[in-house]
Order: C-alpha cells, then structure tokens, then sequence
C-alpha cells in the first residue's frame, strides 16, 4: 500500500534511530560474513567426519589425530627453524641497506630504496618459481654459468635445500623490514651518533653502542613480522621446501587437501592450530609496537652528516648490485630465457614454441582472462570495500566500534592458505552456495576477502591523512554520511585510491592459494597454471605462462600511471585557476581599500 | 685546555657560500662566542672545528695539534680531538641511564671504574643531579637533560668546549637558568670555549669576546660591550635589533660632531663623528635604540635632538611600552618602561629626545 510504503521510506529518510543503524548494521553483517563465517566453518570442518555439505557426524578423531600424531612433530619444528632464519636473515639484510641507503655517502645508495620496492610489490610467487628455476640442479642459469666458467659440470647452487628456501624467503621478507626499519632510521636524532663521535667512540663504536640499540624496537618489530609472515608462508616452502624434503605447516594443510580422499578435518585443524599460534603471535607484536620509541626524546634534530667510506665505498655500491641482481635482475632473465627453451635448461636452442603452445590452448585463454578480470574487477572492489570500511571504522559511534574493528584483525592471522580453505568450507556447507562451486566467483570472492587486508592498509593511510573535518564540514553543510563520502572523500583520495588498486591488483595476480584450493583444472588463474606446469616438470611452459603475467602486470602499471597523471592534470588545472581567481580577488579588494584609507599609506 | 686557530675556511653547498675565508684564533681558555642569524655558517664553523663537517678549504689546529687540514688532507676524526659538545638536542641517549649518559666518554677513555664512579658522581652533583644518576634518561625534563648533557661534556676534562645553541631548545625561563648555569660551571674552570648562538644576552652575558658572523664572515669581532656601543657596521646595528634607522645627509662638521640633515624627520640632528671622517654632504645612516631614546618634558624643548611629534600606537609590551611616534614624514620608535605611568594614548603629542652619545652613525 503507497500509505505503508511511504511510511517506510519516511522512517529511513528521517533522522531516527532505525536509519541511523541502518548502514552499521548493514556494515557489520557484510564484517561477519567475511571475517567471521569463515573462522567458524574451519572449526566447524576440525570435528566432523565428513566433508563440509555431506552427511556425515561431528567427532574429534579427526582433531585429536591431527595434533597427536608424531608426524606433526616435524612439520613444527620445520616451520619454526624456517621462520626463525628468514626472520633472522631477513632483518639483517635490511638493516644494512638501510644503513647504506641512509647513512653513508656511496653513489648507488639512491637505488636502494627503488629496489626495495619492488620487491616488496612484487609476488611471492615470481621469487619462488624463478629461483626455483635459476638454482635447478645443473639446468638453471647459476649452475650453467659456473659450468661455462669451470667447465665443470657439478652444480655449486641446488635451490631445493634449506639454504636455498631461507634465502629466497628472505629475500622478499627484507623488502618489508626494509620499510619498517627506514623510518626510524631516518628519523632517528643525528647528533645522538654524533655526540657519540664526539666523546670518544669511533665509527664502529657508534654504530654498535647507538645506532643499533636505538633502533632496537624496530628490529624486534621487523623479527616478529618476518616470524609471523614466514610461518603463513606457502609458496615459496611448497614450491622449493617441499623438493628438499622440508615440510611446514601450511603445506602439510594442503597435503591434507589434496590428497584423495581429502582430509579435511586434519587440514582444518591443523588450520586452527596455525591460526592459534598467528593469533598469539599478532597480539604479541601489537603489543610490543605499542611500547618504547627511542625516536621521540630530544629537541629539534640536526642534519648530520653521513659517512664517507674513502676506501670499502666500492664494497657497497658492489653489494647493492649483487644484491638487485640476485633479487630481480637473474630471476627475470631466468624466466625470460627459459620461456624460449625448448627443453630446459638447453639455452642454445631457444624458440616460440611455448608461446604458440600457449595461445593455441583455450584453457590459457581463460585463465588469462580470468586473471585479467579478477585483477581489475577483483582489485577495484576490494579497494572500494576497504575505503567504506575504513571510513566507516573511523567514522563510528562508539556503540558498533567493538564490533566492527575486532573482525577485520583476524585475516592478520589468517595464512592465504588457510583462508582459502575457510572460504571453501563455508561453500560447501551451505547450500545456498554450491552453484558457485568451482566457478570463477567463488575464486573472485575468495580474492577479495584475502586482499582485504592489504588493501584497508592502503585506504587507511590515505583515508586517515584527510581531516575528519572534512567530511564534518560536508555533514554539517547537509551531506548525508554517502554524499559527503563520494563527493569530499572519494575525490580526495583517488589518487591513493588508484595505487592501491594497482596494488590490490599486483597481489591478486600472485595468489596461489585460491587457484588451488577453489580453482579446478578447467578453471583456473595464471598463477596457477605457472605453478600446474612447474610441479609438472614442463618448466619452459611455467616460465612462459609467467612471463605472459610480467607483461600484463606492466601494462596495467602503464595503465595506471597514465590515470594518474591524467587525474593530477585535471586536479592541479583546476587547483590553479582557483588559486589565480582568488589572487586576483584579494589584490583587488587590497587595492580598493587602499585608496580609502590614508593611515595604511 | 689549548687555543683554538682557524684559518682561511671555506664551505659551500652547491651555489651556496656558507663560510667564505673565515679566520679567527682563540686564546687559551677564552669563552668566544659566534653569534650571528640563521645561515650566518656559524654552526658550520662549529661543527667544523669539531670535526662533524669537513670544509673545502683552510686549516684548523687546536693547541698545536692541526686536526684539519685541507691542503694536506689530514681531517682527524672527532673521537680523537679532546673535545666535550653540548647540544642543540642536548643529544642524550635514551638507552642509558643518567650515569652511563655522563661516564661515556671516560669510558671511551679507558678510565677504570673506580675513577669513572667519583668523576662522574661529583660532576653530576656540580649540575645538582646526583640524586637522578641511575634514572632512565627518558624520564628527564628538557632542563635536566641538557644539565646532563653539560656534565656529559665537562668530565673527561676536554681541552675544548664546544656548545651549538644548547639553550635554544628550552622555554624562556629554562633559558636563563641553564644560561647561568653554564656562566656558574664556567667560573670552576676555564676551558677554551666556543659557543654558537643567534640570542644576544647568551653572547654578551657569558663571552670573553664576541665574533658576529654575517654571511659567512667574520664582521666584528670584539669584547662584548664594545659590540653594543660601537657596532662596525649598519648591518652589524640592524642585525643587534635596533628598531630606529634614519638616513641623513652631513650639514657641518667639527672635530668630534657632526651636524646632520634628516629629512624624514625634518630637522637637524648632532650626532658623534663617524669612525672615518665625514665631510659635508656625504651619506649617513643614523640608528638608535628605542630604549635609548627619552620622552621629554615641555621644558626640553629647545635641547638638542628634541623631536616633536604625534604618537600613532602604542603597544603595551608587558615590561614596557612602545610607542610609534610619527615625526615628519617618518617614524620614530619609543621604548619607555611600564613600571610608572599609564601608557600614553594614541593621537596625544609627544617630545622625545635622541641622546647624543646614543647614537650609531654610518657612512653610507
């Protein structure tokens, strides 16, 4: 009836408290189903007998088994060696550079600082397959190399070791401590080395006596992320630990589920487990930051000078290229020569073949497009449920804030592996969801709720730097909460916006999980073709179908660039003519009043 | 302690000329001060003598030890100069208590224990901080953190002292206790001292002599008293905050005064005789303080250098009152202090008179 519906729409559009709740309601259902649902399907899958969807009786065999099984033992003490080192190595890697990038004077210090980022950017998946590739045994392009320069034909490098795992972990694990130990180093107060110097320490001295005990939270805070990162690790110890004979924790979960028949109650608590560790692990570190800041003591800072190294200055700069080039230069051309390989490792005979192999088979096709679409699509959505859910978080009243904020911490605990399999579970346990079932929603979905994460640390840094005041001015002004959110925020933060949708994008590409976990053989990313070909052994096809990636990866930054440049065109065209109006305004009424009043003359 | 001997330094960053041909010796334990604006390369000189910097050109030798020597190279590292700094960040380590704060450079010095123990006890108990030594130094106040960082720079005994604006950090009446502190630690010993600063009554209340610094040069250099009421240049007398400047034309000369023509004013003032002689019709600067100058009665009114005029503003300043006197087509600014009167109103007339002996003069 008009009469009824009207009075509906009236009680939303009014200022009562129903359409108050409204979108914080709507708000904290959508923060259960992604965060929350899922958490409760794994513990759901740990005790009972079946499979999640069929009949089957709730037991904690499967539990109890998973954990007193001996066979646990090892995967344990694994995951925890393996993290411990690349923390360990990881860490120290990056407290170099940043020492060279920021405190010394060698030529290349500049180039630290763009490597690191890509590294950072760049996913895990590249690092693992390419050096999976460039340490093969004799075939890969370091052992070829050693045997033309000796000619012999040992191989001095094999990958599939634990120093070939430590290192390439820490490798990407460097790139993200890189940036959490820059910024204190930076702003660390220079004169406290300098008095250092002054009162009788050499160089040594002072870096050992001051610069690395004032940088000690940091250090502690980068051990503990690179601990917590290594342990949700899975590409990397799945595709070179698992050739080693290493196992961890994460890949004996997909053990468990790809086995057949699946053992999914093994693999969720297994799960759980991890997830309990993470959790203990996070709140940890949460608390630790929480702590001691050397970097607040003192007045104003001088800019001290930096170190010169008149004789080990060419070390340096020599490290720094050793360094860009074991990170990203070899792995690239790894992949790129092998991509022309007919058979591995023959570099002598190189061809298209693999890329006519490629493009005549349809399954690439659609694993191309499906890529394509989940990094756009899967990207943009991510990024713009991450700006409203940061918004919201900040913007909330007291009441929801609890609920709302716990939520969104869990996937910090939550390994992409694990993750997918929640996802999975809660498709198969509820019925209303089967008919995404090994479609290419049920990947995209999966994406989205993994990225997250990610994406909100993009969106908060850009959302928070925007004065509440803002927005106030736009609600008091008589913007409702979405006007003044797609006219002041969304404006504001486009351009942040954009990155991190590229970002979100890059990240999405490189997951690996969610192909395998809720992908099928018909349909699939490229990422998990790559690692399908690799596991294989049809390198060269591995290599190629990557390499397709890299290419569209760079194209979407070229993409991306060129929007944002566009968009700063037309911000700053239009910031200028507003400034030269207003400019022109004010010297006009200066001069007006000038010529009225003798006193200012 | 040892003199200090600077010669010919030069710096500069890019096109940037922060110290040109700078040159200046120290006796053996003066308190020189550098005292110039912001950019003046003051600090750079500092920092240079204490090794922190490295100049493009000259020499620095303290006692007779050449710690820098561009033409030869030499460029001894700071731990090896003998040298106690203080701190425009005051520069303590927040890792260390208040004791291992001060005992670091007798430690650096191989000192044993016992010794560090006492030195260090004693000299904390000179800045009144004993009672804090095994305090985090977190836990310190800007104050105390810059008396450690005096103690720090005092207990190994060092043959210079350097301080690069130590008190610039600290509220205004943190400044004049720290400042006396520094005067009161100075009167135990005189070490040779270099001290840098943009703030005049730090100078001029702890120096021996004065060095001002104006782009990169040395421009006066003198006791402190000497500086105040002969200043070399305009520039000198403009940097030392003299509100009143007054551009003059020489009417008639004597031997020891001048009579001068002020238009902006329209009258005639007399003035002292320039340093180098003037002849009629040169150009001359005339500055005065706004303290120096005197509000005056009726019955002054035909004394010399009397000005008659309106006053346009008063600014009630707290310890004083300053009035902006329009005279002619000019200007004149007036400091009287507040202690007796009420502040005179706006648009009241008003004589004051420029003091003779209290004028600066300047060839143009």
């Amino acid at each position: 009836m008009i009469s009824t519906r009207m009075s509906i729409v009236r009680m939303f559009t009014s200022g009562s408290r129903a359409a108050r709740a409204l979108p914080w309601a709507l708000l904290t259902i959508f923060v259960i189903a992604a965060f929350v649902v899922p958490l409760i399907t794994l513990v759901i899958m740990a005790f009972r007998t079946a499979l999640p969807g069929l009949p089957g009786e709730w037991s904690t065999a499967g539990f109890v088994a998973a954990f007193t099984n001996s066979d646990i033992l090892k995967p344990l003490a694994d995951s925890l060696i393996f993290a411990t080192l690349s923390a360990v190595f990881g860490t120290a890697i990056a407290l170099f550079f940043v020492f060279v990038s920021t405190r010394t004077t060698v030529r290349l210090r500049k180039l630290v600082t763009p490597v690191m980022i890509i590294i950072l950017a760049t996913p895990v998946l590249f690092f693992a397959l390419s050096w999976g590739m460039l340490g093969a045994d004799h075939v890969g392009l370091i052992n070829k190399l050693y045997t033309v320069i000796s000619g012999s034909n040992d191989s001095i490098f094999s990958i599939n070791s634990w120093f070939g795992l430590v290192f390439v972990m820490s490798i990407k694990l460097s790139s993200f401590s890189y940036f959490l130990l820059i910024g204190p180093s930076m702003q660390m107060n220079r004169s406290l080395e300098e008095a250092s110097e002054v009162f009788g320490a050499g160089r040594l001295g002072t870096f050992f006596r001051i610069y690395i005990p004032l940088l000690s939270p940091a250090i502690i805070g980068s051990l503990l992320i690179g601990f917590i990162g290594s342990l949700q690790a899975f590409d990397t110890p799945q595709i070179i630990g698992t050739q080693a004979g290493i196992r961890v924790l994460s890949t004996e979960i997909y053990q468990f589920v790809s086995l057949y028949p699946a053992n999914y109650a093994a693999a969720a608590s297994m799960a759980l487990g991890l997830v309990a560790l993470l959790g203990l692990l996070v709140v940890v570190q949460m608390n630790l930051l929480k702590g001691k800041s050397y970097t607040t003591i003192g007045g104003k800072s001088t800019h001290g000078a930096a170190w010169d190294f008149p004789r080990a200055g060419w070390l340096l700069n020599v490290s720094i290229v050793v360094f860009a080039l074991l990170a990203f230069v070899l792995p690239t051309v790894q992949l790129l020569l092998s991509s022309f390989n007919t058979v591995f490792g023959r570099y002598d005979s190189l061809s298209l073949r693999n890329y006519e192999k490629l493009f005549a088979d349809p399954l690439v096709i659609s694993a191309l497009g499906n890529t394509l679409q989940f990094m756009i699509i899967g990207g943009f959505v991510t990024v713009l449920l991450g700006s409203v859910l940061t918004y919201a978080l900040r913007a909330r009243p007291s009441k929801w804030k609890r609920i709302l904020e716990v939520p969104t911490w869990i996937p910090w605990a939550t390994p992409g592996l694990v993750g997918a399999l929640a996802i999975l579970g809660t498709i198969l346990a509820i019925p209303a969801l089967h008919p995404i079932y090994g479609t290419s929603w049920s990947m995209l979905i999966a994406l989205v709720v993994a990225s997250l994460p990610v994406a909100m640390r993009f969106t908060e840094s850009a959302v928070l730097q925007i004065d509440v005041q803002l927005t106030d001015a736009a609600r008091i002004a008589g913007a409702s909460p979405a006007r003044s959110f797609t006219s002041i925020l969304i404006p504001l933060i486009a351009p942040s916006f954009i990155s991190g949708w590229f970002v979100t994008g890059l990240g999405i590409a490189g997951n690996l999980e969610v192909p395998l976990l809720l992908g099928s053989t018909q349909n699939t990313t490229i990422a998990g073709l790559a690692y399908k070909y690799y596991v294989d052994s049809a390198t060269p096809l591995a290599a190629a179908v990557f390499c397709l990636l890299l290419v569209t990866v760079i194209l979407l930054f070229g993409v991306t660039s060129l929007l944002q440049y566009a968009l700063k065109r037309l911000t700053t065209r239009d910031l200028a003519e507003k400034t030269i109006r207003h400019e022109a305004a004010v010297t006009a009424r200066k001069a007006a009043a000038k010529q009225t009043d003798p006193v200012l003359n | 302690m040892s003199s200090i001997s600077v010669s010919h330094l030069n710096k500069s960053y890019g096109a940037n000329t922060v110290i040109d041909d700078l040159s200046i010796n120290i006796a053996e334990g003066e308190f020189l001060t550098l005292l110039g604006p912001s950019g003046c390369g003051k600090t750079t000189t500092l920092r240079s003598i204490a090794g922190l910097e490295t100049p493009d050109s000259g020499e620095i030798s303290i006692g007779s030890k050449v710690v820098t020597s561009m033409s030869t190279g030499v460029v001894l590292p700071p731990n090896h100069r003998s040298l106690g700094m203080v701190f425009q960040s005051y520069a303590i380590w927040p890792h260390l208590t208040v004791f291992n704060n001060v005992a670091y450079p007798l430690r650096r010095q191989k000192v044993a224990a016992k010794q560090i123990e006492s030195r260090v006890m004693a000299t904390l108990a000179s800045v009144g901080l004993d009672h804090a030594a095994h305090r985090s130094a977190t836990l310190l106040s800007g104050g105390q953190q810059q008396r450690v960082a005096l103690a720090r720079a005092i207990v190994s005994n060092p043959e210079v002292l350097l301080f690069d604006e130590p008190l610039s950090n600290l509220d205004a009446t943190l400044r004049i206790t720290m400042r006396d502190e520094i005067q009161r630690v100075r009167s135990l010993g005189s070490t040779t001292s270099v001290y840098v600063t943009h703030d005049q009554s730090e100078a001029f209340s702890l120096s021996d002599r004065v060095a001002i610094m104006l782009d990169g040069k040395i421009v006066q250099l003198d006791t402190p008293t000497e500086v105040v009421t002969n200043p070399l240049t305009l520039e000198i007398s403009k940097f030392l905050g003299v509100e009143n400047v007054l551009t003059a034309v020489v009417h008639s000369v004597d031997s020891s005064h001048m009579v001068l023509e002020v238009p902006e004013l329209g009258i005639k003032l007399i003035a002292p005789m320039s340093r180098e002689p003037a002849r009629v019709g040169d150009a001359i600067s005339i500055t005065i303080r706004a303290t120096s100058i005197e509000i005056v009665g009726k019955d002054k009114a035909l004394d010399p250098n009397v000005l008659h005029g309106t006053i346009v503003q008063t600014t009630f300043l707290g310890d004083a009152v300053q009035y902006r006197v329009a005279v002619g087509t000019s200007h004149v600014l007036v400091r009287a202090g507040a202690a007796d009167a009420r502040p005179l109103p706006e648009g009241q007339p008003i004589s004051v008179q420029l003091p003779v002996h209290r004028l600066s003069v300047f060839r143009s």
